[in-house]
């Protein structure tokens, strides 16, 4: 188990209020299990119907993107969900 | 004027707020306007003094007297018949907009991101930037009244980051990519409640570069280029140059749009130009840029799928290496007397390319866009130009130098 730090946007999380919170979670499918379930954010608002993460939206293991779910968390990781801003 | 905000990808709609993706699918938002209660004329433009607020109707926010007072945009047209001549072509012209206030195509969205966050009662502005936002942003904030936070990869030129400071600006170098700090500056604009100019505020930032349509078309006297070229790093601004040249239709001031598009990258750094030349029609990030054209490493581009999707209907990409961005600097400087940085020189060399290859026109009528200052990255040119020539103050020393001595 590792507890991680998690950043959620208003635009994403059920109540609509940006979320700052730790989470104790071993890898990244675990810790979205755990946020729909706390009901931070639904599972159906980050995925696909085929189960992908949606087509705008990034998911970052330290300032890295991932697209791996099963990718291992360790103590202190931070990690955010955001929409793929248009930079520039 | 202006109806609210609409989706890119679903079409949902918004009331105008600060929001920058649709909350259903996550999509892009652009700003709508209501074209039919616009009354424009091309009478009422020649009373209005020459800069980009003249266009104000077709803005989605009116600026305050301390935005306005800055008089940015109006650049000059320059027909450039030296440098036209050295590319073998007939009718090309320069939109010189190195000269703003801040010395890039900046000001035109910085100012509309501004305007908006002063709109909205934000306390405090910023951006993520390749460095000419930067400087931008932290002037029109200065002029405002507003603090400026500006996020950057710590790689940028010490020039860009000097000016921003200058202005006042708190710089937060990351040691990244611009992508990082792009990521970063959208976390920051909402945990600190910053109107980020092209993150949060990006649907009226983006309407400032449409501008350099507008303008365009009135100095050729109301007529459109065949083609342009367009320096591109996330797509924002030539997306924005297409959509001007598309509302000047709308509103019947112009009977057409330019017939080619040009996208012109670094090779360092050319995600929309690779996806072009591969056929693909997705943009697959480039992890590492490397390039001298700072101002465009941006290795996964926001508008980059929008920009493909221009340039598979009537456009052209290409991209040019440090040594051909280089050699553009210096021949738009030496024919024209134009001192740009390497963006600029992009543009020109993916101009000369693109002529080269026989896939633009000699007689076509070209808008080649010049967006940066060389003075902000001065020592590009120092790799190819001579050391200058130390003499002791004597005429003699003059003579094996000067013709005819
Ligand atoms: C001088 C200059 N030209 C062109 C661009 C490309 O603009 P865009 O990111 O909108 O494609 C930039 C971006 O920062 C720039 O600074
Ligand atoms: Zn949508």
């Amino acid at each position: 188990m590792a507890i991680v730090e998690v950043f959620i946007p208003s635009v994403i999380s059920n109540s609509k209020e940006k979320a700052r919170i730790k989470v104790d979670a071993k890898d990244v499918k675990e810790l979205l299990f755990l946020l729909e379930k706390d009901g931070i954010v639904e599972r159906n608002r980050l995925f696909d119907d085929s189960g992908k993460i949606k087509k705008f939206l990034n998911l970052y293991v330290n300032g890295k993107r991932q697209n791996d779910l099963e990718i291992q968390l360790n103590d202190g990781d931070e990690v955010s969900i955001l929409p793929s801003v248009a930079g520039g | 004027m202006i109806i609210g905000l609409r989706c890119r990808e679903c079409k949902k709609e918004f009331s105008p707020s600060i929001r920058y993706v649709c909350d259903d699918c996550f999509g892009a938002l652009d700003v709508i306007y209501d074209y039919d209660s616009i009354h424009l004329t091309k009478n009422l433009l020649a009373n209005r003094e020459n800069n980009m607020w003249r266009y104000k109707e077709l803005l989605p926010v009116e600026p305050q007297d301390s935005l306005y007072s800055f008089h940015s945009g109006w650049t000059p047209l320059i027909k450039a018949s030296k440098l036209a001549k050295a590319l073998g072509l007939n009718n090309l012209y320069i939109k010189n907009d190195s000269v703003n206030p801040t010395f890039s195509f900046k000001d035109r969205p910085a100012a509309l991101g501004v305007a908006a966050a002063l709109n909205f009662g934000l306390e405090a502005v910023g951006c993520a930037s390749t460095g000419n936002l930067a400087a931008a942003t932290a002037a029109y904030a200065a002029r405002a009244g507003l603090p400026c936070y500006v996020v950057i990869p710590s790689s940028i030129e010490q020039s860009k980051i000097s000016q921003a400071q200058a202005y006042g600006a708190t710089i937060i170098a990351v040691e990244g990519t611009y992508d990082d700090s792009n990521r970063l500056a959208a976390q920051a604009g909402e945990y600190y409640n910053i109107g980020m100019v092209n993150i949060n505020l990006r649907p009226y930032y983006v309407e400032g570069s449409k501008t350099l349509a507008f303008e365009v078309a009135e100095q050729l006297g109301w007529d459109v280029p065949d083609t342009i070229v367009v320096p591109t790093a996330s797509g924002a601004m030539l997306n924005a140059i297409c959509r001007g040249f598309e509302e000047l239709m709308e509103i019947g001031f112009v009977r057409n749009t330019p017939a080619t598009i040009v996208a012109a990258q670094a090779s360092g750094c050319n995600p929309i130009s690779r996806a072009y030349k591969e056929g693909k029609d997705v943009i697959m990030p480039i992890q590492q840029p490397d390039t001298i054209a700072k101002s465009l490493a941006i290795g996964d581009p926001g508008d980059g799928i929008y920009v493909l999707r221009r340039l598979r209907n009537n456009g052209l990409a290409e991209d040019a290496d440090d040594d051909e961005i280089i050699e553009g600097c210096r021949l738009l400087a030496q024919t024209e007397g134009i001192f740009t940085e390497p963006a600029g020189g992009v543009a020109i060399a993916v101009l000369k390319k693109l002529v080269e290859q026989g896939k633009i026109g000699k007689d076509d009528k070209i808008v080649c866009y010049i967006t940066g200052n060389g003075l902000k990255a001065p020592d590009v040119l120092q790799s190819i130009l001579p050391r200058p020539i130390v003499v002791k103050p004597e005429l003699k020393a003059l003579s094996s130098i000067l013709l005819g001595g």
